[in-house]
């Protein structure tokens, strides 16, 4: 029997591919890993995200508008009915502002219940980051794929030449023409520049999505939360404050030492 | 699953005996019969417990049963608190435990063992403080950054500021895909394809679960150490280069006057022995001494071969110089 590269070479690829060439989603999202693992998701579904992010766009004109509503409705469980009063009264005036002053406010965006500009910047930044994410990971796929079946191709050369004696041979001389491969592939300058652009498009677009949702919180008066960037700042200057205390201790310590020897003498 | 059941790497007792706040100093219960400690600086990338996989191959038991006086530095799992952490924290924390192991021993200085990452700790801090530290032993080291290897070619290709920017810490599974991805061929299908081909063979069964479990039981790296590791070290080679420093301190190799040996595998292909060659060139000592193991990064420690050929040696090197 001769082998060529037919759909259960294919196949092998596919399962390849999706289980272990995927670093980048599955690092930054670890429940994808086991929706991978145990269940047979067509591949094409998380490649359809890209065109999920597409219709951000429309969705978050709409969003706007529902949240802006939601927020009136729910004033009245979330807070007291005095608070409750306070902040309808200040929409009211506010939009009362609008309607009889028009465009002479300026940059109402700069408003509290209103989001900066920023916060859409950011998610347009991260729009592009994740469209340039989504170009590079199909350059990544097409490498992977090409080095994968002219590996597969030399290997039916191979075994099309000779007999084969057993399953574990057969797996074993696959598997060192494929591994082989992607030794030469993976140094390759045409990899490295790929693999570079999808991971930093990619960490490019965890952050400044973060940042969308967290300027959104951390300009809502009402919001009781601290972001993870506050979180993070915070930590930074206790790190900072044990530091100089640790050094304090050591200058007091070497100031003892130095007294004691003193002492001695 | 049954074969598997409860199964844990770890089997020499130890006490906790210093703590600052992420950091942690280990103590090994045993008799010790030598007057010089020894002091384990493992890597801050992965867990300590390779070196005392399972009774089988465990490094720390036979350091114990040489009656060595067994200490180790546990960097602990850094959660989005320790993100700001940076290398000279860590080089701070190993002379806290040096300081406190000599005033605990009484004695002027000890041996110092450092694996992987934490060997390029422990040859900064030898090059800071040599006198506190009498032997230097290095496992799989790397400490010249500029090599060949896949791996080292992707950190010199990447920005690590925006993984820190992005995901705070390089969290663990991160890593970890990167480590398995470098070969992915042999180090996933082929590891697993030979785990279903061994599914009879308890032993076999129980050694890879223990591996396995190692393996994924993986801690973030710090983002700014992972900035300050990935940049200085891989991407300037500062320390080879005589330009690396801490609080403004230069390291500089030439203070690396005392006994090294250093334990190096031909097929490792995190830190091949390139990573030490240099080094091993470079210092002054004059009682140097190198074991070349035909294993890999982790085969190293835990094969039964190793432990046949390269682990009685190496500790026989320690124990002549710990009295």
């Amino acid at each position: 029997m001769k082998l060529s590269y037919d759909e259960d070479f294919e196949r092998i690829f596919q399962e390849f591919f999706r289980f272990f060439f995927r670093p980048l989603e599955i690092a930054i999202q670890g429940v994808q890993q086991l929706r991978f693992l145990f269940f047979a998701f067509d591949l094409e579904l998380a490649e359809a995200q890209s065109e999920t992010m597409r219709a951000y766009g429309d969705f978050l004109r709409s969003w706007f508008d529902h949240l802006r509503l939601t927020y009136e409705m729910m004033l009245g469980k979330v807070l007291p009915p005095s608070g409750a009063d306070i902040l309808r009264e200040f929409i009211r005036s506010y939009r009362k502002k609008i309607e009889s002053r028009g465009l002479e406010l300026g940059y109402p965006t700069e408003y509290p219940f209103l989001l900066p500009k920023t916060v859409l910047v950011n998610l347009d930044r991260a729009v592009q980051h994740w469209e340039k994410f989504s170009e590079a990971f199909g350059e990544y796929k097409k490498l992977i794929k090409g080095t994968y079946v002219e590996a597969a191709e030399g290997f039916m050369a191979e075994v099309n030449q000779r007999r084969v004696e057993s399953p574990q041979e057969f797996f074993a001389t696959f598997s060192e023409f494929e591994a082989r491969s992607f030794d030469t592939l993976l140094k390759s300058p045409a990899y490295l520049e790929v693999q570079k652009s999808m991971m930093e498009n990619m960490m490019d677009y965890v952050y400044f999505y973060r940042r969308f949702l967290e300027e959104m919180l951390e300009s809502n008066p009402v919001s009781p939360f601290a972001t993870i960037s506050m979180q993070d700042e915070a930590f930074r200057r206790i790190l900072d404050l044990k530091r100089r205390v640790e050094e304090l201790e050591r200058r007091v310590s070497r100031l003892e030492a130095e007294s004691g020897d003193r002492g001695k003498d | 699953m049954e074969k598997i059941k409860g199964l844990k790497p770890g089997s020499c007792p130890y006490e906790t005996v210093y703590e600052d706040w992420l950091f942690k100093l280990h103590r090994f219960r045993g008799e010790v019969g030598h007057r010089t400690p020894v002091l384990i600086s493992y890597a801050f990338i992965n867990r300590p417990t390779v070196l005392d996989l399972h009774e089988a191959v465990s490094v720390i038991k036979l350091l114990l049963e040489a009656r060595l006086d067994i200490w180790m530095i546990d960097w602990g799992y850094p959660t989005l608190a320790d993100r700001h952490l940076r290398l000279e924290d860590y080089v701070d924390f190993i002379d806290d435990c040096v300081d406190r192991v000599r005033r605990e021993r009484g004695v002027e200085s000890l041996t110092l063992w450092g694996y992987c990452l934490g060997t390029t700790l422990s040859v900064v801090y030898s090059s800071l403080f040599p006198e506190k530290v009498r032997n230097l032993v290095i496992q799989t080291p790397p400490i010249n950054f500029d090599t060949q290897n896949t791996l080292a070619v992707w950190a010199r290709s990447i920005d690590p500021a925006k993984v820190s920017r992005s995901l705070f810490n390089a969290s663990g599974d991160f890593l970890n895909l990167s480590f398995l991805l470098v070969d992915p061929v042999r180090l996933v299908v082929g590891k697993y394809q030979a785990l279903l081909d061994s599914l009879e063979d308890e032993k076999s069964v129980k050694d890879f679960f223990y591996m396995d479990h190692w393996i994924f039981d993986s801690p973030a790296v710090p983002g700014k150490v992972f900035e300050e590791y990935i940049t200085r070290w891989y991407h300037r080679n500062e320390i080879v280069r005589g330009e690396f420093t801490v609080k403004g301190r230069r390291v500089d190799l030439g203070n690396i006057r005392m006994p090294v040996l250093v334990l190096a595998a031909s097929k490792d292909h995190i830190t091949p022995p390139e990573c030490v060659l240099p080094f091993f060139e470079a210092i002054p000592s004059q009682d140097k001494k190198m074991l070349l193991s035909d294993k890999g990064h982790i085969g190293l420690t835990v094969s039964r071969s190793s432990h046949q050929k390269i682990w009685p040696e190496a500790i026989r090197w320690v124990v002549e110089r710990s009295d």
